[in-house]
């Protein structure tokens, strides 16, 4: 028999008597915890589940027989024998007794509706307190979310620990002395202008309503309560919608596998964008003469100047008919489809299921093209499988963390703070990437590589891993193909030959290699930084070599991870919205596949992969497409030289756009059908982690928008489609017909779980967070190694464009800002365009920060704010991509990754001047919807 | 709102105030005030990155620069890699630390049972109303700083107030008016000779 591990030991069942009973706990719980399990109440305060107990508040006292004084019920764990009463009248007059001298503090009117200090002074029966109460502080209403009102603070530090030690953004202590001792935002600066992320976390933890969402959300008693999940990014967090009237008054983070309660400031406040002004909620017909330019604008506060309303009826004739003629005459080649990775998979599926039946081509595609387009290839050729082998959260198994192209703190918060609380807990971080994220702050080991160099610098790790025999033999020979060829390739690449490439001293890459092969379990997470080059492909295929040579993969707190981007893409891309597969990544040149498709949805298929996101905009300059059916995408803002693609866009004969605002996409329609927002509908989405979830249904749409999936099932019909699917439920289940790896899920589990990560193909599986445990999803069943050697960016700095400019998101904008810079909070925090420069850059060209400046390619020109950022390196330029009055897509590079087909968004030539004209203020952004709330 | 001209890479605000290279004296040291940049520069080399440096730290950022900046907490949350808050909470508990540049004059009245049963708590409130500032402040002009001190140890001689390191016995609001209307009006000969303008005095007769 092997030894008990401490942790084994302390897991114990413990019997003790609680009140005069027999009981059972456990070593590793508290009193209070087991008291709980019992059914027995003790009032406590600074205690929450899921917080580090800190004992502080003393509400939870109970008597232990045979000790001189009370102990904290939160602190202590049961010991056998021990007999605990926390009914006795000691004990209760204790409690009693703190929750008086605290009620007394507390201010007249309240801030909550539901205090928990109320709550226990209820159940106690306390009345009046007898105690004089204190000089209250004054409100800080500094923050556009927050209120802090530190009259009702009780000094529990819920705010501090959920801050600090969940959340690790450090913003809030615990200051000065004896009665002055107060919470404070960093140097006791007022919250809104403090380091403060406005995650909320501490919102959530506060007890007694010091922390709440501003404006008084938290004092509206709500309707309802609806469980879903986040709309903004891959992380996939589980959140309660509060509701009342129709309107999101509050949201709350809810315990879903990835998130455990925890969300961001965009799943906390970035909700009131389905209520914004300019929601579309009729049909729009352009009006004959309305101009159709790369360079048209119009005012999405005004579509009437150049749309006019029309019934649906008509809308749909229109779209649906121009659609079938442009068919009919020019064939299924003239026309594509672009779907979206914010709708849900059902939307997804249908979509491409109307492109590939309706439209007879397999011209389908969404921005995953333009996010992990390179990885998914990569993944594809070298696992059989274009998703993660682990979930986030095996980060807190791993030993090590290799983090590489990736800005988790901004763009995967909620996954950021699962490395966060993994570093805390003693795991190394290895960092690496051309600008320095918050997340930095964590990594034993920053490399700060030069922009563009991941091949050498990855290859040179594995040259060191050869070097010094620290590959994994057994798992090479038993698991991979290839090994040779890369071992010969990575000859060439020692550290001392990449160190003047990458720009980190050899010895930091030996270092750095040593720690990632050595440790029991090492996960490498990435990001965009990896994906988006036109080498992207061979950047993600030196992750996976990395990886396999040293057998990193097959257990939990090891393995590969593409963090992905938007709340579905994965989903999207599982649901066959991607030109070259059917869904779950069945080949369209696969006969095999076609056929089991051809029989399941009735319908010859075309055997031709179809054109990709970039090809398509380039068919159309070319003629060869003509019309053109967009679900919730907005090219205009997002494809790389978007004056290119805005001239696609205009250069359509018939442009159909499904959207819930008038995006710059839309300037471009010849029909617009308003369709529903996230919180407006029921359906599935996937998340980075494999986990399919359902999110409900929790508002009304407005006017006369209507649900994506009937829109799709109209046009669908006017193509001669008869599509009778009555909702997402029945969608999904002919989904499970064609996609093994989710057959075993079935809507009824959903409902009641919320959650499954598949592969789950039979129902009842548990579904499958490790994969690769055995053998690899290839035909071979084993890893293929693909050696990969150095290519350039497409367009290198010269002495004309000396910069490099790097693309990217911020925190509180979510893709081309259609939904964030409409949600008061969100755009009140980033209300418009700034390019992010080091100091002494900006010094160099005789700029200030705050300074407008102008950043030009060879593409085009924006001019915006700038911003001083000792985190962008010397050299760079970082401006994010969802402003329209400077969109940064109007500079980037569209060459193409030749295998992913994925935009070199992280690099282009630039130059940088000082001065230059600000474009006009658009009617939404710039903080004008909090300007309104505020003015009432 | 977000000003344009602050921020960072990660969206986190205000990260030109608070600069977060690990090397302490990072790139932004150039634009600190160069008596604090000259301490920052010695200080970093002093003490080593760890939490147990904060008080440490503190105290030698105090005894160079005469109070705590803002520039110089944040540089040492910074070298320390521990959060802002950390450091307010750190140098807001301690009596010792001060986050205003003190007067060139330090006036201290004892609090102290001996000197309060004499009269000291009226006569702080007289010598505040003078001075227009509460214990913990320092006039406008920056001639005076005020604090109070639990017991100087004095109790013969309450109530007892100090000005720099000269004790002033019995004093009464009277006389400390008197004591103020010189302060402001420039340093008397041979009055107020304290520890820290002597070696300036002895200096200027070399």
């Amino acid at each position: 028999m092997t030894a008990m591990s401490k942790e084994e030991l302390a897991a114990m069942p413990v019997e003790f008597k609680l009140n005069g009973k027999e009981v059972v706990g456990y070593g590793n719980e508290t009193i209070i915890q087991a008291a709980k399990r019992y059914g027995v109440e003790i009032p406590h305060l600074c205690y929450k589940e899921g917080l580090r107990p800190d004992g502080n508040c003393r509400a939870c006292m109970v008597e232990i027989k045979g000790e001189r004084v009370l102990a904290p019920s939160c602190c202590r764990n049961p010991a056998p024998g021990m007999e605990v009463t926390s009914d006795s009248a000691r004990a209760l007059a204790s409690q009693k007794m703190v929750l008086e001298l605290l009620l007394a503090d507390m201010p007249e009117e309240r801030h909550t509706l539901d205090s928990e200090l109320d709550h226990w002074a209820a159940k106690l029966k306390l009345g009046k307190p007898r105690f004089a109460a204190r000089e209250q502080p004054k409100a800080d209403l500094s923050h556009f979310g927050i209120a802090v009102d530190l009259d009702s603070c009780i000094q529990c530090t819920r705010c501090v620990r959920a801050c600090r030690e969940e959340q690790v953004n450090d913003v809030i202590g615990y200051a000065f002395r004896g009665e002055h001792s107060k919470i404070v935002f960093d140097f006791d600066d007022p919250m809104g202008e403090s380091s403060c992320v406005a995650c909320g976390e501490c919102v959530q933890a506060c007890p007694t309503g010091a922390l709440m969402p501003a404006r008084g959300a938290g004092l509206i008693k709500p309707d309802k309560q609806v469980h879903s999940v986040c709309p903004f990014c891959g992380v996939g967090c589980q959140l309660t919608y509060n509701i009342k009237d129709n309107k999101i008054l509050y949201v709350d983070g809810r315990d879903g596998p990835s998130n455990h309660g925890r969300l961001c400031v965009k799943g906390r406040y970035g909700f009131d964008y389905v209520n914004h002004k300019q929601r579309l909620t009729k049909p729009l017909i352009r009006k004959p003469g309305a101009p159709k330019a790369a360079d048209f604008t119009m005012d999405p506060a005004n579509p009437l100047e150049h749309f006019r309303e029309a019934s649906w009826e008509e809308a749909l004739a229109l779209a649906g008919g121009g659609l079938k003629s442009i068919r009919d005459t020019r064939g299924s080649k003239a026309l594509c489809g672009f779907g979206s990775a914010k709708g849900t998979s059902e939307e997804a599926y249908l979509f491409q299921k109307l492109v590939r039946v309706g439209f007879g081509s397999n011209n389908v595609d969404h921005c995953t093209r333009l996010c992990h387009a390179s990885s998914v290839a990569a993944l594809m050729e070298g696992v059989g499988s274009g998703a993660v082998s682990n979930q986030v959260s095996d980060v807190m198994h791993a030993e090590v963390i290799f983090l590489i192209g990736a800005n988790p703190t901004s763009n995967h918060p909620v996954a950021a703070t699962w490395i966060k609380n993994a570093v805390k807990k003693g795991a190394k971080l290895i960092y690496a990437d051309p600008r320095r994220g918050d997340i930095a702050r964590h990594a034993a080991h920053y490399l700060q590589f030069k922009a563009d160099t991941d091949v050498a610098l990855l290859n040179a790790m594995m040259h060191t891993i050869v070097h010094e025999g620290l590959v994994d033999k057994a798992f090479i020979k038993s698991r991979t193909l290839g090994y040779e060829e890369l071992r010969k390739n990575v000859e060439g690449y020692s550290p001392e030959a990449m160190a003047p490439v990458c720009g980190i001293p050899a010895e930091t890459i030996r270092v750095v290699a040593r720690l990632y092969a050595k440790a029991k379990g090492s996960i490498i997470l990435w990001g965009m930084g990896v994906s988006q080059h036109i080498h992207g492909t061979d950047n993600a295929r030196c992750l996976i070599a990395l990886c396999m040579m040293t057998g990193q993969i097959g257990r939990p707190g090891c393995g590969l991870h593409p963090l992905r981007g938007q709340n579905n893409v994965q989903g999207a891309s599982d649901s066959g919205l991607i030109p070259m597969v059917f869904p779950d990544y069945q080949r369209v040149d696969n006969a095999e596949a076609r056929a089991r498709f051809e029989k399941l949805w009735g319908a010859t298929l075309d055997p031709k992969p179809g054109l990709t996101v970039v090809e398509i905009m380039d068919a159309v300059h070319e003629g060869q497409i003509r019309g053109m059916y967009i679900m919730g995408e907005n090219p205009a803002m997002s494809d790389p030289d978007a004056h290119h693609a805005r001239a696609a866009l205009a250069k359509l004969e018939h442009l159909v756009v499904q959207e819930i605002f008038l995006t710059e996409t839309c300037y471009y329609a010849d029909v617009i059908l308003p369709a529903t927002a996230w919180p407006e509908k029921t359906g599935t989405v996937t998340n980075t982690d494999r986990m399919v979830q359902l999110g409900r249904q929790a508002l009304d749409a407005p006017g006369e928008a209507k649900p994506d999936l009937w829109i799709i099932q109209e046009i669908a019909r006017r193509l001669g489609l008869d599509w009778n699917y009555a909702g997402a439920k029945e969608v999904f289940n002919e989904m499970r017909l064609a996609m093994p790896s989710i057959a075993g899920i079935t809507w009824e589990r959903l409902e009641q779980e919320s959650c499954v990560t598949y592969p789950c193909e039979n129902e009842g599986d548990p579904g499958q967070p490790v994969v690769f445990v055995e053998k690899f999803q290839t035909p071979t069943g084993r890893a293929q190694l693909v050696p990969a050697d150095v290519i350039p960016a497409a367009e290198r700095p010269d002495r004309e464009f000396p910069y490099v400019l790097i693309t990217g998101r911020q925190l509180e904008h979510w893709h081309t800002g259609a939904m964030t810079r409409r949600a008061s909070v969100l755009d009140a925090i980033e209300p418009e365009p700034t390019a992010l420069v080091h100091p002494l850059d900006l010094e160099a060209i005789g700029a200030e920060p705050g300074d407008v400046i102008s950043v030009a390619s060879r593409r085009g020109v924006v001019s915006l704010h700038a911003r001083a950022d000792d985190g962008t390196p010397r050299g760079a330029v970082f401006i994010p991509f969802c402003y329209y009055e400077a969109a940064a897509n109007l500079l980037t590079n569209p060459a193409l990754d030749p295998v992913g087909k994925i935009p070199e968004f992280k690099y282009c030539a630039v130059k940088l001047m000082k001065g230059g004209e600000l474009a006009p203020r658009s009617s939404y952004g710039g903080g004008q919807t909090m300007a309104a709330l505020k003015a009432g | 709102m977000k000003k344009p001209g602050n921020g960072s890479s990660s969206g986190k605000k205000g990260n030109t105030r608070k600069p977060k290279s690990t090397n302490g004296a990072g790139d932004s040291s150039s634009r600190l005030d160069p008596a604090i940049a000259r301490w920052l520069v010695a200080a970093v080399a002093e003490f080593p990155a760890s939490r147990s440096s904060t008080i440490p730290m503190l105290q030698s950022a105090q005894t160079a620069l005469g109070y705590l900046p803002g520039d110089a907490m944040r540089a040492i949350a910074r070298h320390l890699g521990v959060a802002p808050a950390v450091v307010e909470g750190v140098a807001s508990f301690y009596a010792q630390f001060r986050f205003n540049a003190p007067g060139k004059h330090r006036v201290t009245v004892c609090s102290g049972t001996a000197c309060y049963v004499r009269g000291s708590g009226k006569l702080m409130e007289d010598i505040q109303a003078d001075l227009h500032i509460a214990p913990g402040g320092t006039t406008a002009d920056g001639s005076i700083s005020l604090e109070s001190v639990s017991c100087f140890g004095a109790c013969a001689l309450a109530p007892v107030v100090v000005l720099d390191d000269k004790v002033l016995r019995q004093q009464t609001s009277a006389s400390m008016k008197k004591v103020i209307q010189e302060l402001s009006a420039g340093p008397p000969k041979g009055r107020t000779r304290s520890a820290r303008s002597a070696p300036a005095a002895r200096g200027a007769r070399k």
